[in-house]
């Protein structure tokens, strides 16, 4: 295939880098729009309903009263190594989730972050690789709501929240690395094989369960826990708990391992999508 | 080249490559030359042309003779099989009016939206705002769009279009061609698009 040379200034074709610096310089690029299809995404998504923006504080607050009443009520469930509280379990159990449906929000939706925007494919001139930028602002906005919906519980029951949550965003920053590589490539290789939407769902309920959120990693045998040291989502979920509740600081050491694969993956993911985009408008 | 060029065409020519099922694209792309997965359909041809500013241009050809596949070329929405396409300036695909659209959103909204997605930045669509609102002659331009008439949903894309340098028209541009005309000759207008609408034919290989 012979190369040809358009000079414009919109991304083109042909010039799809999958370099790391493309990967930072298409958010730079694209700044605004990404910020308006954000914007766009949080404020669609009640567009119509009566409560409005107001429902991404309803459905945390209602979730975790949900869980609050369920595990201290119901099930008596104490998480080892706590206390005696009755809230105890939902909060820490919260903390988790937190970061794991950031997690499942965005890769749930990555396969058809593509598919369903043929016309950004096809009919208009579009930065398709910002897309995966957009589903994880979207859910960080989300997160965050999550985030002072627990904050408030945690502020009424247990008072102020230990200082060591400060460290939070340098524990979703990597998370966020992840996610984007992973929804770059799902996003890309759901294009070619449909399949992917079916199974995503599937996987990631399963990896609720397989990640330690509904119980503490030292709850399983010692042999396990190799196993369970493999999921990605493991280091996150245990820092976050530990900053938010159990006032422990990050592992630092293992933070900056988690940065540089979390950075491999996200570079991997980008550079997939990068390079079979090209074959995107000969299959939609 | 010189700078009064807007588009330059040489050699130009796209092949679609027919998939049984889209892995195979996929597929293709991992085996290169060693296996072929597709059945290829010959569209475009050795095409050359070029385009001065300011000229309006029309493409004329039967049903599926390749005009709208000529037009994403020009884009950048598809890849070129061989030859090569050089651009200058803005440009606008209207290969389907409102396509970035979202039905739930005001005509406001979806001006703002689709001005980014065009490239234009805030500051730009602002200052445009009120050309763009008065070119798309709508009343309702606080209600979603999905309450639209399809005239005015072409009007409002139409308008936001005619910002852009150039435009590339197809298929129900004709009902608009005639707007487009009157901005152009109309110096009330901030409107100055440069339309390629119909004028020569395209090598049609069977």
């Amino acid at each position: 295939m012979s190369r040809c040379l358009i000079t414009r200034d919109t991304s083109l074709m042909q010039s799809f880098s999958s370099s790391p610096t493309s990967m930072l310089s298409s958010i730079l690029n694209n700044k605004s729009l990404i910020r308006a299809l954000i914007l766009r995404e949080i404020t669609g998504r009640y567009k119509g309903s009566i409560l409005g923006l107001l429902w991404s504080f309803v459905t945390p607050l209602f979730m975790l009263l949900v869980y609050t009443f369920f595990f201290s009520v119901v099930f008596k469930a104490r998480w080892s190594g706590g206390s005696d509280s009755k809230s105890e379990f939902a909060l820490v159990l919260f903390a988790g989730l937190l970061l794991f449906n950031l997690f499942s929000e965005c890769v749930n939706r990555a396969p058809g972050l593509i598919l369903s925007n043929p016309n950004y494919v096809k009919k208009i001139v579009f930065p398709l690789e910002i897309l995966p930028f957009v589903s994880l602002g979207a859910a960080l906005f989300h997160g965050a709501i999550s985030l002072l919906v627990w904050l408030l519980f945690y502020l009424v029951l247990f008072g102020i929240p230990p200082v060591t949550a400060l460290s939070l965003p340098l524990i979703v920053l990597p998370l966020s690395l992840l996610i984007l590589g992973v929804s770059w490539f799902l996003a890309a290789l759901s294009v070619y094989l449909r399949d992917i939407s079916q199974l995503i769902g599937i996987l990631t309920t399963a990896l609720l369960f397989m990640s330690p959120i509904f119980y503490p990693v030292s709850a399983l045998p010692e042999s396990y826990h190799v196993f369970l040291k493999s999921n990605p989502l493991t280091f996150p979920v245990e820092m976050a708990r530990d900053a938010l509740f159990w006032g422990a600081w990050p592992h630092w050491e293992g933070l900056v391992i988690y940065y540089v694969v979390t950075f491999l993956v996200a570079w991997l993911g980008f550079a997939w999508f990068q390079k079979t985009r090209k074959g995107f408008a000969d299959v939609i | 080249m010189s700078s009064e060029m807007a588009i330059s065409v040489e050699g130009l020519s796209k092949h679609y490559h027919l998939y049984e099922k889209p892995f195979q694209r996929l597929l293709q792309m991992f085996t290169g030359r060693r296996k072929q997965y597709f059945n290829t359909r010959r569209v475009l041809s050795d095409i050359s042309f070029q385009i001065k500013k300011g000229e309006t241009v029309g493409i004329i050809g039967r049903n599926g003779s390749g005009k709208s596949t000529l037009l994403q070329l020009i884009c950048g929405l598809l890849n070129p099989s061989g030859g090569s396409i050089k651009t200058h300036g803005r440009i606008a695909a209207l290969l389907e009016l409102g396509a970035g659209f979202n039905p739930e959103f005001t005509g406001r909204e979806n001006i703002y939206l689709n001005g980014i997605m065009l490239g234009l930045s805030i500051e730009e669509i602002d200052e445009k705002y009120t050309a763009t609102e008065a070119f798309a002659e709508i009343d309702y331009i606080e209600q979603p769009v999905k309450t639209y008439s399809s005239g005015m949903y072409v009007r409002l894309a139409l308008a936001i279009q005619a910002n852009i340098d150039r435009c590339l028209g197809d298929q129900r541009c004709q009902v608009i061609g005639a707007r487009l005309y009157d901005t152009h000759r109309n110096p009330k207008e901030i409107c100055t698009p440069i339309h390629f609408d119909t004028t020569f034919s395209i090598d049609r290989v069977p």
